[in-house]
C-alpha cells in the first residue's frame, strides 16, 4: 500500500526483482547469483537480464542443468560466509534438488547443534496460467513450508519484490523466494524511498468486516479483484497476503477470522495437505468459536494442470469462484 | 625408517581401530544407538589423507566418520559424547554418529545421504575460488555413491568450474550389501573421472603411506590450481555395514582374505621389519591409546542430557541478523 | 566376575532367541571371538565376546524363547593379567526403561499389541491361559476374556435429538445467553443458525417468577462458576474525587436537568479509557486461554426490582463523550428494569463494573462474571479528611476496588489499572 504523500514510481515486478538483485550485489561483495541461463540468456524470465554485463560471469553465473550441483554448491558457499543467490529456473526443476534443499540446506544448523548456518537465497518461478502443461505449472511452495529450517517467502507485489530479498540475504538461514510467473508482467508503484520489509508478517491487503480472503503470491491479484466485484454487492471483503507460508503469520490469521467470522482461502496448490488446510486448520484451533460459516478453499482441483486453455482455467482458482463462494458465506 | 611421523601414522590409526572396537561394544551395552557404522578395515585412508591437508583445509565426511573426525584431530571425548547424545559431544547430541560436526577445524560432517556432501564440497570450493583462497576441500565418499547423480553434476561442476576439490573415493567394495559389480556397468572407477577431464589415480587404501603419497601430490596439484582431482583408495570394511548385518552378501573367506591386508597390521609389521619399532614401543602405543579412548569414554558418561526445555532451538541461527 | 549380557546388535533389536553356544564351561576366549549365535526376527547373527577371560557358566541354554536384550547369558572369569578395559557398566539412565522381567518359564511373553488390546479390554493377563502355539496368549484369548465382561472399546452416545445446524459462533452466543438454539430462526448460509440469527433473537418474554427463578439460576449457574474456576485476586484504593466533582458540577450547569451528568458517567468513562492503557483486563478466558478484546464494552450491574441482577454491555464506552455515556445509561438501566434488553447487549460485556455506592456499601468486592477476567467495584462518595499541600482538608473519595483473574494479570498490572483510573479522574476535562 502506498501513501499518497510519498513520491513513487511505476514499476514491474520483474524490474523490481532486477532492481533488488543488481543493488544488492552492489552493496556488498559476498553476493552473486548462479543459476541455469542467468547470464548469457538473461535469465529465462528475463529477470537477470543486463546482470551479466555490470558484474561479470563469476557474480552472474551460469550452470550446467544441475540443480542438485549447484544448488548444493549454493549450499556449500553459504556455509562458507558467501551470500549466493541461487536461481532455480520453476518449482518444477527444484525437485532434482529437493534432497539438497530437504537434507542439507535446512538441517545443517540444527545437525551440529547450532555450529553451522547456511545464508542462502534460492529464487524461483512457481505456478501455472500460461498453458505450459503439467511439468511446467506445479505451485509446490508448500512442500517446502512443511520444512523446518526453511523460510518460505511469496512476493505478491512490486514493493515485496524490491524489498524482501534484502532481508532474506541479511538473514542468517536458507530462504526461498518463491516467484509466480504471472506476476512478473504486472505492474506497481513503488515509493522512491523503499526499506526492507519483513519476512514473516501477513498484511491486510484490504480491509472489510463480512468475509475473510486468505491468499498469497499469484492468487493476490485474483483475489482482489473479488473483493473488488464482492463491494459493488455490497459485500466488504478483507485481503489478507500471508506474504509467509513459513513461518505462518498465525496470529494475523486468527485475527482475519475473529474479525470477519467467515474465511475463503485461496490457494493455487491442491486442496489436499495443501497450505490451505494448514490455514483451515489453525482457525479451527485457534477461532473455531469465532466463525460463523464453514470455512471455503478455492483451490486448484485435483488434477494434473492441462495444456488447453479453458481446461486450463476450470482447473485454477478464478476470480468468479472466489466471489461465489464469499457469497455463500454471507448467505447471499 | 620408523621416524616420528610414521610412528604418528600408526598411532593415529590404532586409536581409530580402539576407538570402533569400543564404540560397538558400547552399542551392544546400549549405551549408543542409532545406525553405527564403524570404520574398521579402513583407517588408512583417513589417516593418509585427512593427515595431508592444511588446517585451513575443509572436509566433508560420509556417515562412516569418525575415522575422519579423529585424523582431522577432533577430540574423542566430544565424539564419543556425541555417541551418547550428550550435550557435551561435538554436534550436542543433535546430530548422532552420522552427524560429526567440528566448525573450528573446517569439518562439515557427517553427511549422511549418500552423495549428499558432493555438491557442498564443490560449493565451499567454489567459495574458496571467489575470493582466491588457496585452500582445499577433500570431500569423502564410498564407492556407492558413484552411482548416484549428485556425483556426476558434482564431478563435471568442480571440473568445469576448475574448482579445488579432492574427491576421495573409498572404495571398499559394497555399497551395504551391494557389490560394486552389481551397481556399475564400467567398475573402474577412475574412467569416470576421466571422462570430466579429471586426473584420477588408483591407489592401495590398505597402504598408509601409499594413501599418503598420492594424497600430498593430488593436494599440492589441486592447491596450486591444478583443478580437482579424484583418487579411488581400494579398501575393505572387516565388519558389518551398520550394527545389524548378517553379512549375507559377502563370504567369510573373502573378509579373511582381505584381513591379511589389515592395514595397522601391515605397517606395524612393516615399521617392525625396517628396524624402528620395538615390541616395547608398541605396548605403550597400545596403552597410550587405550588410556585415551577410557578417558573418552569417561568425558560421554559424564556428560549431560541437554534439557527438552531446548528441543526447538538451532532449527533456526541464534544470531541475530545485522 | 563378569556377567556376559545379550547385546543389542541393532537400533531394533530388543530381544532374541538363543541358537547355539560356540564356547562352554571352561574355555577361554578372548576379546573379538564368536561365542554364540542367536536369533532376531531378522536374521541369525553372531555375538562377539568383549572380555578376556575364561567362561565359568552358561546362564541359559538354547532354545525357543525370547529373551531381551541385557538378559544375563553368561559369566566370564577374567583373566587376571588382562589389562584390557574392563567390562561396561550398564546403569540406566532415567530416560531408559528399566528391563523387562524375564517371562516365567515355560510362558513366552505377550507382544505389545496383545498387551495393548488386554489393556483395552480391561482384561487380566496374569489370569489367562494362552491357546497359542506354546501357550502363548492370543487375541482370541484376549477378547474371550472380555466378551462377557468387558466394556465396549467405545461408546456411541444414543441420543433422540436432532443436533441443531449451527456456526460455532452462533453455539458460543447462544450458550453464554442461555439460549436454545432450537427456538432460533435459521436464516444462514446451508440453512445453518448463524451468529446475527442469535442475536436477533428476543430474549424469550416468561412470565416475572419465571424470569427470576431463570435469572437467579443463571446467576447461580455463573458466580458457581467463577468462584470456582477464577483464581480471583483483589486490590483496593482510594480515589479523591474533588477534582472531578467540582468539574462536573459545572459542566451541569450548563445543562436542563434531564441532561444532567452524574458522577457514575464519569467514573464509567474513566474506566473504559483506563482499559485502553491496560487491555489485558478486557477480554475473555476461552479455551484456557486469554482473547483480548479490540472493544471495549463495559458491562454495568444493574439490580432488578423483582430481585437478581443483570449486567448488560454499553458497547465501545471508551468512544463515547460524557452526554452519550450518561444516555447510554439511563436507556440501559431502564430497558433492564423492564426486561427489554438486546440479547448483543447481555453477551457483549468485556468487562463489568458495579456501582453499590447508592446502596450505602463503603466498598465492594465483586465476583467476576465469566468469561470476562476482570470487574471494577464501586462504593460510595464519603468525605474524607486528606491532606492537601500538607494541610487538612475534607474531599469527596470513593473506594474503587478491581477483583481480577490471575490467570491474566497480576497484582502489578491491577495496581496500574487502578492508578490509571486515579490519574483519568484528576483531570476529568480529558474525559
Amino acid at each position: 500500500m502506498t501513501s499518497l504523500a510519498t513520491p513513487t514510481r511505476t514499476i514491474t515486478y520483474r524490474e523490481a526483482m532486477r532492481e533488488s538483485m543488481s543493488d544488492a550485489m552492489r552493496n556488498d561483495p559476498r553476493v552473486f547469483l548462479m543459476g541455469e541461463d542467468v547470464g548469457r540468456y538473461g535469465g529465462c524470465y528475463a529477470v537477470s537480464k543486463g546482470m551479466l554485463e555490470e558484474f561479470g560471469p563469476d557474480r552472474v553465473r551460469d550452470t550446467p542443468l544441475s540443480e542438485a550441483a549447484f544448488v548444493g554448491a549454493g549450499i556449500g558457499a553459504a556455509l562458507a560466509g558467501l551470500r549466493p543467490i541461487v536461481e532455480v529456473m520453476t518449482v518444477n526443476f527444484s525437485l532434482l534438488a529437493l534432497d539438497q534443499i530437504v537434507n542439507t540446506a535446512a538441517l545443517y544448523s540444527h545437525m551440529s547443534g547450532g555450529q553451522f548456518n547456511v545464508p542462502i537465497v534460492i529464487r524461483m518461478t512457481t505456478g501455472a496460467g500460461r498453458q505450459l502443461g503439467a511439468q511446467h505449472s506445479h505451485s509446490l511452495e508448500v512442500w517446502y513450508a512443511h520444512v523446518p529450517g526453511l523460510k518460505v517467502v511469496t512476493p505478491a507485489t512490486v514493493e515485496d519484490a524490491r524489498w524482501m530479498l534484502p532481508t532474506a540475504l541479511e538473514d542468517p538461514d536458507p530462504v526461498i523466494i518463491f516467484e509466480h510467473a504471472a506476476l512478473y508482467n504486472s505492474e506497481g508503484d513503488l515509493p522512491e524511498q523503499g526499506a526492507p520489509v519483513d519476512l514473516d508478517r501477513a498484511v491486510v491487503r484490504r480491509p472489510g468486516p463480512d468475509v475473510g480472503l486468505i491468499t498469497y503470491g499469484g492468487s493476490l491479484p485474483k483475489t482482489l479483484a473479488a473483493a473488488t466485484e464482492l463491494a459493488e454487492e455490497g459485500i466488504s471483503a478483507q485481503v489478507l497476503d500471508l506474504r509467509s507460508l513459513r513461518p505462518l503469520d498465525t496470529e494475523a490469521i486468527l485475527t482475519t477470522a475473529a474479525s470477519t467470522h467467515r474465511i475463503v482461502i485461496v490457494d493455487e496448490g491442491w486442496k489436499t495437505a495443501g497450505i490451505s488446510a494448514e490455514i483451515a486448520a489453525s482457525i479451527a484451533e485457534g477461532a473455531i468459536w469465532e466463525l460463523d460459516a464453514p470455512i471455503r478453499r478455492v483451490c486448484s482441483v485435483e488434477v494434473p494442470i492441462p495444456y488447453a486453455r479453458h481446461m486450463e482455467d476450470a482447473a485454477l482458482p478464478q476470480t468468479a469462484g472466489i466471489v461465489a463462494a464469499a457469497r455463500e458465506l454471507v448467505g447471499r | 625408517m620408523s621416524d616420528s611421523h610414521h610412528l604418528d601414522l600408526l598411532r593415529q590409526m590404532l586409536r581409530i581401530r580402539r576407538f570402533e572396537e569400543r564404540c560397538a561394544q558400547l552399542y551392544q551395552a546400549e549405551k549408543i544407538r542409532g545406525f553405527l557404522h564403524l570404520y574398521i578395515g579402513e583407517e588408512g585412508v583417513a589417516v593418509g589423507v585427512i593427515g595431508s591437508l592444511l588446517p585451513d583445509d575443509a572436509v566433508v565426511a560420509t556417515y562412516r566418520e569418525h575415522g575422519h573426525a579423529l585424523a582431522r584431530g577432533m577430540d574423542p571425548g566430544a565424539v564419543m559424547a556425541e555417541m551418547y547424545g550428550k550435550m557435551e559431544g561435538c554436534s550436542r547430541g543433535r546430530g548422532g554418529s552420522m552427524h560429526l560436526f567440528d566448525a573450528s577445524r573446517r569439518f562439515y560432517g557427517g553427511n549422511a545421504i549418500v552423495g549428499g556432501g558432493l555438491p557442498l564440497a564443490v560449493g565451499l570450493a567454489l567459495a574458496d575460488r571467489l575470493r582466491d583462497q588457496p585452500r582445499v576441500t577433500a570431500v569423502f565418499f564410498g564407492e556407492g555413491a558413484v552411482a548416484e547423480g549428485e556425483f556426476h553434476e558434482s564431478m563435471n561442476l568442480a571440473a568445469l568450474w576448475n574448482l579445488p576439490v579432492l574427491f576421495c573415493c573409498e572404495n571398499n567394495l559394497y555399497a551395504m550389501g551391494t557389490a560394486l559389480e552389481r551397481s556399475e556397468s564400467q567398475t573402474r572407477l577412475t574412467l569416470k573421472a576421466a571422462s570430466y577431464e579429471m586426473p584420477a589415480w588408483e591407489v592401495d587404501g590398505m597402504d598408509v603411506l601409499a594413501v599418503e603419497d598420492a594424497a600430498r601430490k593430488a593436494i599440492e596439484s589441486v592447491r596450486s590450481g591444478g583443478g580437482p582431482h579424484f583418487l579411488e583408495m581400494r579398501t575393505f570394511r572387516f565388519r558389518a555395514h551398520s550394527m545389524f548385518d548378517p553379512e549375507l552378501y559377502r563370504s567369510k573367506e573373502e573378509v579373511e582374505v582381505w584381513k591379511e591386508r589389515d592395514p595397522i597390521e601391515l605397517f606395524t609389521r612393516r615399521l617392525i621389519t625396517d628396524g624402528g619399532l620395538t615390541e616395547d614401543d608398541l605396548a605403550t602405543m597400545e596403552s597410550d591409546v587405550a588410556e585415551e579412548i577410557e578417558a573418552a569414554v569417561a568425558f560421554a558418561e559424564a556428560g549431560t542430557w541437554e534439557p527438552v526445555e531446548e528441543l526447538t532451538r538451532f532449527v533456526y541461527s541464534e544470531v541475530v541478523p545485522s | 566376575m563378569i556377567d556376559f549380557l545379550l547385546p543389542s546388535l541393532g537400533a531394533d533389536m530388543d530381544r532374541a532367541k538363543l541358537n547355539l553356544w560356540l564356547v562352554e564351561p571352561g574355555d577361554t576366549v578372548h576379546k573379538g571371538q564368536i561365542i554364540a549365535e542367536v536369533e532376531t526376527e531378522k536374521a541369525v547373527l553372531e555375538v562377539e565376546c568383549w572380555d578376556e577371560g575364561v567362561i565359568e557358566e552358561l546362564l541359559v541354554q538354547p532354545g525357543p524363547e525370547w529373551l531381551s536384550v541385557g538378559t544375563p547369558i553368561a559369566r566370564i572369569r577374567a583373566l587376571e593379567s588382562a589389562d584390557t578395559p574392563g567390562p561396561v557398566e550398564t546403569p540406566r539412565s532415567p530416560g531408559q526403561k528399566p528391563l523387562p522381567a524375564r517371562p516365567p518359564a515355560g510362558r513366552p511373553e505377550p507382544a505389545p499389541p496383545i498387551r495393548h488390546l488386554a489393556h483395552e479390554l480391561d482384561v487380566d493377563l496374569s489370569s489367562l491361559q494362552g491357546t497359542g502355539e506354546g501357550g502363548t496368549i492370543t487375541r482370541s484369548d484376549v477378547r474371550a476374556a472380555a466378551a462377557p465382561t468387558g466394556k465396549p472399546a467405545t461408546a456411541i452416545p444414543i441420543s433422540g435429538e436432532q443436533r441443531v445446524k449451527a456456526s460455532p459462533r452462533a453455539r458460543f452466543l447462544a450458550d453464554r445467553l442461555g439460549l436454545d438454539l432450537s427456538d432460533v430462526a435459521a436464516t444462514g448460509s446451508g440453512g445453518m443458525v448463524s451468529a446475527a440469527d442469535v442475536e436477533a433473537q428476543p430474549v424469550p418474554a416468561r412470565e416475572p417468577e419465571d424470569k427470576v427463578a431463570a435469572m437467579r439460576r443463571a446467576i447461580a449457574r455463573s458466580m458457581a462458576h467463577s468462584k470456582r474456576e477464577i483464581p480471583h485476586y483483589y486490590l483496593a484504593t482510594h480515589i479523591d474525587l474533588d477534582e472531578a466533582l467540582r468539574w462536573l458540577e459545572i459542566q451541569n450547569a450548563e445543562r436542563s436537568v434531564a441532561e444532567r451528568i452524574l458522577p457514575a458517567a464519569l467514573l464509567l468513562k474513566a474506566t473504559a479509557l483506563g482499559l485502553r492503557e491496560i487491555p489485558d483486563l478486557n477480554g475473555h478466558w476461552i479455551d484456557d486461554s486469554f482473547r483480548p478484546s479490540s472493544s471495549i464494552h463495559l458491562g454495568v450491574a444493574v439490580s432488578i426490582r423483582e430481585g437478581g441482577l443483570v449486567a448488560p454491555a454499553i458497547h465501545d464506552a471508551d468512544q463515547l463523550d460524557l452526554g452519550e455515556m450518561m444516555a447510554r445509561l439511563r436507556d440501559l438501566v431502564n430497558r433492564a428494569r423492564s426486561w427489554r434488553l438486546r440479547s448483543s447487549e447481555m453477551s457483549d460485556p468485556t468487562m463489568t463494573v458495579t456501582n453499590l455506592g447508592d446502596r450505602g456499601v463503603e466498598t465492594a468486592f465483586p465476583v467476576i462474571i465469566p468469561p470476562q477476567v476482570a470487574m471494577v467495584g464501586l462504593g460510595k462518595v464519603v468525605d474524607t479528611v486528606v491532606a492537601v499541600d500538607g494541610s487538612p482538608a475534607v474531599h469527596p473519595v470513593i473506594h474503587a476496588t478491581l477483583s481480577a483473574d490471575h490467570r491474566v494479570t497480576d497484582g502489578h498490572r491491577g495496581g496500574l489499572f487502578l492508578a490509571t483510573i486515579d490519574r483519568l479522574l484528576q483531570e476529568p476535562q480529558s474525559l
